[in-house]
């Protein structure tokens, strides 16, 4: 579990009740005047069947396009100016016109040069490119199958930890004198503390229940969003959740699996549009854990601190184990640190 | 029949107030416990107009509403819960009212958890 909730002193929440609360004029039933539904109906059904390949690239960028509405929709909530439009990628549909502009472009460009991937960085274009020309659009998903493929799977293999070859190894040291000082840049802005190693709550703390906000507890996200650095694997969580009837809420700021109330009804999945490949791992080990449970209900997971602990030591490890693949001790070190926070919570000094 | 986290918590409902109270009082405590002690308290309040103001206070405390039990279900989410889950006038009255505090996010936290409990929430 991991949540970014908003500090309650930031909203006008300190709510005048006589003059703001909400009142009902219904008569006093004595509490039988709340409707309970007849059935846990209204899950998602199936997902689409397996899209070609003009499907899939409409379908990720309608994702993009939702992500945007997510984003303006929360800028809106917040009284944020609905007017500008957001820093981070624009896609937005006018008949077939798309305008995109990373605000990682820098970072994606470094990414580019540093691995020394030309036929990436001309395939994503190419990707672009098609949406001008739905008859492009297969054509384009091919070159960039194929060149992830041969490109990403190749990356895969080295921080895997398999036999890599000196081209392999001369990408990985192009990555560290190119790429880690943006990526260092990037801690800067998301607040870590390289002075000492922890992360910098974005809020003060009052102490040791202070939350984990979720910039600071996904390191990982540096490396861009799951749904574009691992769409495949994205793709198959999505689909999986789908087919489990998980609901699934874009929600800036916060990723988290909840239980369901009652059991026998899977739960409710949020889902940071940004969230880091590894967050998504940590979450979806979550789903799993219920999944296995044979979805028990939110009381199940409430009643056994241990039970509920070792759900999040998995989840942890889960991302903690991807960080040391992919060669980032550090952010695993990070991790570390947050899962140690997190099951001290759940576990606490007095429990029994 | 299955298991609904409205229904009575067989386990703390064995627990006296002050129980109760001195569970959600430790800084140290699981917030596992936490939460299923003022959802307890929540749900005793509800014939109890005394307990019922010192349960809000609980409610509304800000680390209350920060601290996460499981998923995006916070201890304030949970005494809401329970006040609800008590079923008098007064107790779901002052849920709705406390809900009207939290920031949307929260709300829609607690409308799903209502919902995925069988009840409709925000009461129309």
């Amino acid at each position: 579990m991991r949540v970014d909730r908003p500090d309650p002193t930031d909203e006008p929440g300190d709510v005048d009740l006589d003059g703001n609360a909400r009142r009902f004029d219904k008569p006093d039933t004595s509490g039988k005047d709340l409707e309970w539904e007849v059935s846990g109906a209204g899950r998602p059904g199936s997902p689409p069947a397996l899209p070609d390949a003009a499907l899939r690239i409409e379908q990720t960028l309608g994702y993009r396009a939702r992500v945007e509405a997510v984003y303006r929709q929360y800028d809106i909530d917040r009284g944020h100016n609905t007017a500008e439009e957001p820093e981070r990628e624009a896609v937005t549909f006018v008949g077939r016109r798309v305008e995109a502009e990373d605000r990682h472009l820098r970072l994606q460009t470094a990414r580019y040069e540093a691995l020394d991937r030309p036929p990436y960085a001309a395939s994503y274009r190419a990707t672009v490119d098609a949406v001008y020309d739905a008859h492009q659009a297969e054509t384009a998903e091919s070159t960039v199958r194929e060149t992830l493929d041969s490109d990403f799977c190749s990356w895969d293999d080295v921080v895997g930890g398999r036999s890599h070859s000196s081209t392999e190894s001369a990408e990985r040291q192009a990555y560290q004198v190119h790429y880690r000082p943006l990526v260092e840049g990037e801690y800067e802005d998301a607040r870590w503390s390289w002075d000492s190693g922890q992360p910098v709550l974005r809020q003060p703390s009052d102490g040791p229940e202070g939350k984990l906000l979720h910039a600071d507890a996904d390191p990982l996200r540096v490396f861009g969003p799951a749904s574009e650095t691992h769409p495949e694997a994205f793709q198959e969580a999505m689909t999986r959740l789908g087919e489990a009837g998980v609901e699934v809420d874009l929600r800036p700021g916060s990723m988290s699996y909840s239980p369901a109330a009652v059991g026998g009804q899977p739960g409710r999945l949020i889902l940071d549009p940004e969230a880091s490949y590894g967050a998504v791992l940590h979450e979806m080990s979550h789903f799993s854990d219920d999944e296995l449970a044979g979805f028990p209900g939110l009381r199940y997971w409430l009643e056994d601190s241990t039970v509920t602990a070792g759900g999040e030591s998995r989840a942890y490890q889960a991302e903690i184990d991807y960080a040391n693949s992919i060669g980032e001790p550090g952010i695993a070190d990070q991790l570390e640190e947050l899962k140690a926070q997190r099951i001290g919570q759940l576990i606490g000094e007095n429990d029994e | 029949m299955m298991n609904n986290l409205l229904d009575p918590d067989p386990e703390f409902q064995e627990l006296d107030i002050s129980e109760l109270r001195s569970i959600m009082s430790r800084n140290n405590e699981s917030v596992l416990r936490r939460g299923r002690a003022v959802m307890e308290l929540g749900r005793r309040a509800s014939s109890d107009p005394a307990l019922l103001q010192e349960v809000s206070g609980m409610i509304r405390a800000r680390e209350n509403r920060q601290l996460m039990t499981v998923g995006t279900t916070s201890v304030s989410q949970l005494g809401t819960a329970g006040l609800i889950a008590g079923g008098s006038k007064k107790a779901i009255d002052l849920a709705a009212e406390l809900v009207q505090e939290w920031h949307g996010d929260e709300q829609s936290d607690f409308a799903w958890l209502m919902k995925s409990s069988g009840i409709v929430w925000p009461r129309g």
